[in-house]
């Protein structure tokens, strides 16, 4: 236990590095397959050849000529495309290579002092807690209580300093509430909080983050930047390996860009923060300015207007944001009619021309009725389109969804952004037929009521997970697998996948995995396309070929709907964004509590077009 | 955070006192009412781990053991009762259509027909009126045990970790392994590959092959990720764990190992109703 050393003790040490990575060149000793589950891994992603014939060598290290020094209290960041080598520099730091994912290793790591490659692994973690990117997988009890001691019982401290730790920590991450919970009933949001806080909780002065916000919506991200720069304030040392950078670029002290397992660049927050769009795109960095829709993302997962309306109307997105917001503030009987109307006839056009004034214009046309919803819907992709009618889904006898009325167009791609826990994958799964609506609701295709079994065969969905949805034994048959397509030699060259017609699908890179069940999508011929987080934990190239694939999908005049947290998508390709709002009308963190009483309300839905 | 943080003190009254340290009043109240009331989806402990693993391995030796139907009725009655305290929906009564049914087909049926035929079903409903009662048991461990109470209560035996750990991770496991499995078993609806339940049953071999690698992938990923988060949290670590549960005895398990007990006693004594 000589290792751990809290916050507080450290303070008094010099300012040394905490961190000292020494010119490590590693190489997995098997692919690596089991890289990072959201993340499309592995060079393969760039240059699928090379990477293929490299792997067979055995012979590419993950890292090569790896050094660099982190100052006790500083914020790192290390970012790259997929498979640059961050994960694994991260895996260096926590002594998880090369004690857990073996391989050929040379060079030398210091923590806090500790040579962490010859070190046990529960002694690395006396010396630093890590945080890593999928909430299902890290946690090893059920409930949020539990998994904040786990680590401190482990280590055998004494039951009343775990739960002063586990409470302070609580407190700092702002989960009091959640304490008594079972794990499994949390959002994802809520789940990443708490490997946050357990994290905290181990009082160790290095915390590593794994992709921490692959999960998080951008109210949950804006959270999380707080909480970092709160821990950096108190002394934490902090490295960070991530794909979204907007967030971080006020708190990074260091900025070390990996490229194929090399150091390509290293930043200081100056030189960072300098860099212009048009640099950090070439290098294949997501972007590090906030992202055209972020206010209005962030507006609407908040569920708060009033907030956002003063600061962040500056864009024509932003400025449609506010008056939809404006309109829905007011009773909720109010809210379910105008939100309804809204969302079945009539369409709001961005009012791209219109001044930033706002938040008082938009309140006063609010309560003239609605003057500022305007018809532009032609009548023509009103009738290709998804028509939802009275969609209510119980959960046992707690109601989860209800929405009076709901319309999705064809020939557009529709992104569903709500709070986590607002039901937008519920709705998904009704939507596709997995799950029935309660009595009454009816699902509109064309015009045409469909139920489970027709939306099943008229839908093709996307999840998160893709290797749950990989069946077959080669690339090829997997295409085709439940279609009637004879040749999918066309959909794989498509697809850029015809080189591995004849691989098993899940012996492909993540990328790769992904577009091969994109490709099976299309090939079932679907009205409906729906995508659950395409984006979470990709990189930039990654993500600009995703949006092109749903505008692709689009523009054959499909039904296309993306569930999102991820603003930089928006970007790309949104055409109309649902905003889908929790049952209660209340601030997210209480959302569960509320809404298990039962109540007549229905969820707020607004659409708006993007200018 | 030397030896001295072994001794195992009681912490549970400091809980409550939790939510007025807090800076904040308004933050701190949400904690100590969440704290006194106990959420429905919550698992409820109703008894110390040990209890339930004794429980466990004596009914299950008992049913699978030469015993007449009347032991088996009370066992299952047991495993009845233990699983209503966890839950009342669709599980707990399949578990009572099938045990209390197998069991009523296995001792009615020979009284009303013969033949081949009927032995056959009387075979599988003996067994599958057994298989009930473990399945019902550890149905009602995994609602009821957190793996923090089950790591505490066979650390109090003295267990060693080689067994602890193993055990701790099957229980934090299997409900993942069955979530997986569900959400697969949705992507090949999703798919086209099967329409619905009943193609389970209709074409078996398709569904197994559809079915395992997916599961094993993301098992496996699972699996390892999991390690590697519970081994640098000191999961292997040789020293004993402390706890923050509370275990102690109470009348909840005074009346489950009575019941156990009074089963046992009927058993030896050879009690029987139907003769």
């Amino acid at each position: 236990m000589s290792g751990i050393s809290s916050s507080e003790q450290g303070q008094s040490q010099t300012a040394e590095p905490i961190i000292d990575v020494d010119n490590v060149q590693f190489t997995y000793s098997y692919e690596n397959l089991d890289a990072s589950p959201y993340g499309p891994e592995e060079n393969a992603a760039a240059q699928p050849q090379s990477r293929q014939s490299d792997a067979d060598a055995g012979t590419v290290p993950a890292l090569q000529d790896v050094s660099f020094s982190v100052p006790r209290g500083s914020l790192t960041v290390l970012c790259g495309g997929s498979g640059s080598g961050k994960s694994t520099a991260l895996r260096l730091l926590n002594g998880l290579i090369p004690q857990f994912h073996s391989g050929e290793m040379y060079g030398d790591v210091t923590v806090c002092g500790l040579g962490i490659p010859t070190l046990d692994l529960a002694r690395s973690g006396g010396v630093s807690a890590t945080v890593f990117q999928n909430p299902r997988s890290q946690f090893f009890t059920t409930d949020v209580r539990s998994e904040l001691a786990f680590r401190n019982e482990n280590h055998g401290i004494d039951p009343a300093e775990i739960v002063r730790r586990s409470s302070l920590a609580a407190r700092q991450v702002g989960i009091q509430s959640l304490l008594n919970r079972s794990l499994t009933e949390l959002s994802g949001g809520e789940l990443q909080n708490v490997a946050c806080a357990q994290a905290i909780a181990q009082g160790t002065e290095v915390l590593l983050f794994d992709e921490p916000t692959s999960n998080l919506d951008t109210a949950a991200i804006a959270r999380f930047g707080e909480l970092l720069s709160r821990l950096k304030s108190m002394g934490r040392t902090i490295v960070v390996a991530e794909h979204r950078l907007y967030f971080l670029r006020d708190l990074a002290d260091q900025v070390i860009h990996l490229d194929n397992g090399r150091i390509a660049h290293r930043w200081t927050d100056e030189q960072f923060a300098a860099l212009s769009a048009e640099a950090i795109r070439g290098l294949g960095l997501r972007t590090i300015t906030p992202p055209k829709s972020l206010p209005l993302m962030q507006r609407i997962v908040e569920g708060n207007s009033s907030e956002v309306a003063d600061g962040s109307a500056d864009t024509a997105t932003a400025a449609s944001a506010s008056h939809e917001t404006s309109a829905t503030e007011n009773a909720d009987d109010y809210i379910a009619a105008s939100s309804s109307a809204n969302a079945s006839d009539e369409h709001l056009a961005a009012p791209s021309a219109e001044p930033s004034n706002t938040a008082s214009a938009a309140s006063t046309a609010a309560t003239s009725g609605d003057s500022t919803v305007t018809p532009a819907t032609p009548a023509a992709s009103e009738q290709s389109g998804l028509r939802l009618e009275d969609i209510r889904v119980h959960y046992g006898r707690r109601l989860v969804l209800d929405i009076p009325s709901l319309d999705v167009h064809a020939g557009e791609v529709t992104m569903l952004v709500g709070p986590n826990g607002a039901g937008k994958s519920t709705l998904a799964s009704v939507i596709c037929g997995l799950l029935a609506p309660d009595k009454g609701g009816r699902i509109l295709l064309g015009g045409k009521a469909m139920n489970e079994r027709a939306r099943l065969a008229a839908s093709a969905m996307v999840m998160q997970d893709v290797e749950r949805q990989l069946f077959s034994a080669t690339v090829r048959t997997e295409v085709s697998l439940g279609t009637s397509v004879a040749d999918p030699m066309p959909l794989l060259e498509r697809f850029d996948l015809l080189d591995f017609a004849d691989r098993h699908p899940l012996s492909l890179s993540g990328g790769q995995k992904q577009r091969l069940m994109i490709a099976a999508a299309v090939a079932r011929d679907a009205a409906v396309y729906l995508f659950d987080e395409p984006t979470s934990g990709v990189d930039r190239r990654h993500l600009d070929a995703i949006g092109q694939q749903l505008r692709e999908l689009a523009s054959a005049g499909h039904v296309v709907l993306v569930i999102t947290h991820d603003p930089e998508l928006v970007d790309a390709c949104a055409d109309t964004i649902i905003a889908l709002h929790p049952l209660a009308t209340t601030d997210a963190n209480t959302n569960k509590a509320k809404r298990s009483a039962p109540q007549d309300r229905h969820n707020r839905v607004e659409s708006i077009t993007l200018g | 955070m030397t030896a001295a943080d072994t001794s195992a003190s009681r912490v549970s009254p400091t809980l409550p006192a939790l939510g007025k340290v807090g800076e904040t009043p308004s933050m701190a109240a949400p904690a100590a009412n969440a704290a006194s009331v106990s959420p429905a989806s919550c698992r409820h402990q109703i008894c110390d781990p040990r209890t339930t693993l004794l429980t466990l391995i004596v009914i299950n030796v008992l049913a699978f053991g030469s015993v007449p139907p009347e032991i088996v009725a009370l066992s299952a009655t047991l495993a009845a009762v233990l699983l209503a305290t966890q839950t009342l929906g669709k599980s707990f009564w399949i578990f009572l259509a099938v045990a209390f049914g197998c069991i009523a087909l296995y001792v009615g049926l020979p009284l009303l027909v013969g033949g081949w035929f009927a032995a056959i079903i009387v075979t599988i409903a003996y067994w599958t009126s057994r298989l009930a009662i473990t399945f019902g048991l550890f149905g009602f461990l995994f609602l009821s045990t957190r793996v923090g109470a089950l790591i505490a209560a066979l650390s109090a035996l003295r267990l060693p970790r080689a067994l602890i750990v193993p055990l701790a991770v099957m229980l934090r496991f299997i409900p993942t392994a069955m979530d997986e499995l569900k959400a697969i078993m949705n992507a090949m609806r999703l798919r086209g590959v099967v329409s619905g339940p009943t193609d389970m049953l209709v074409h078996p071999v398709r569904m197994a092959e559809y079915t395992v690698l997916p599961l094993l992938a993301s098992v496996t990923r699972i699996a390892d990720e999991l390690s590697a988060s519970a081994l640098l949290r000191g999961l292997g670590l040789p020293n004993r764990p402390t706890s923050i549960v509370r275990l102690r005895v109470r009348w909840t398990d005074v009346v489950i190992l009575a019941a156990v007990a009074a089963i046992v006693a009927l058993h030896v004594i050879g009690w029987t109703v139907l003769g």
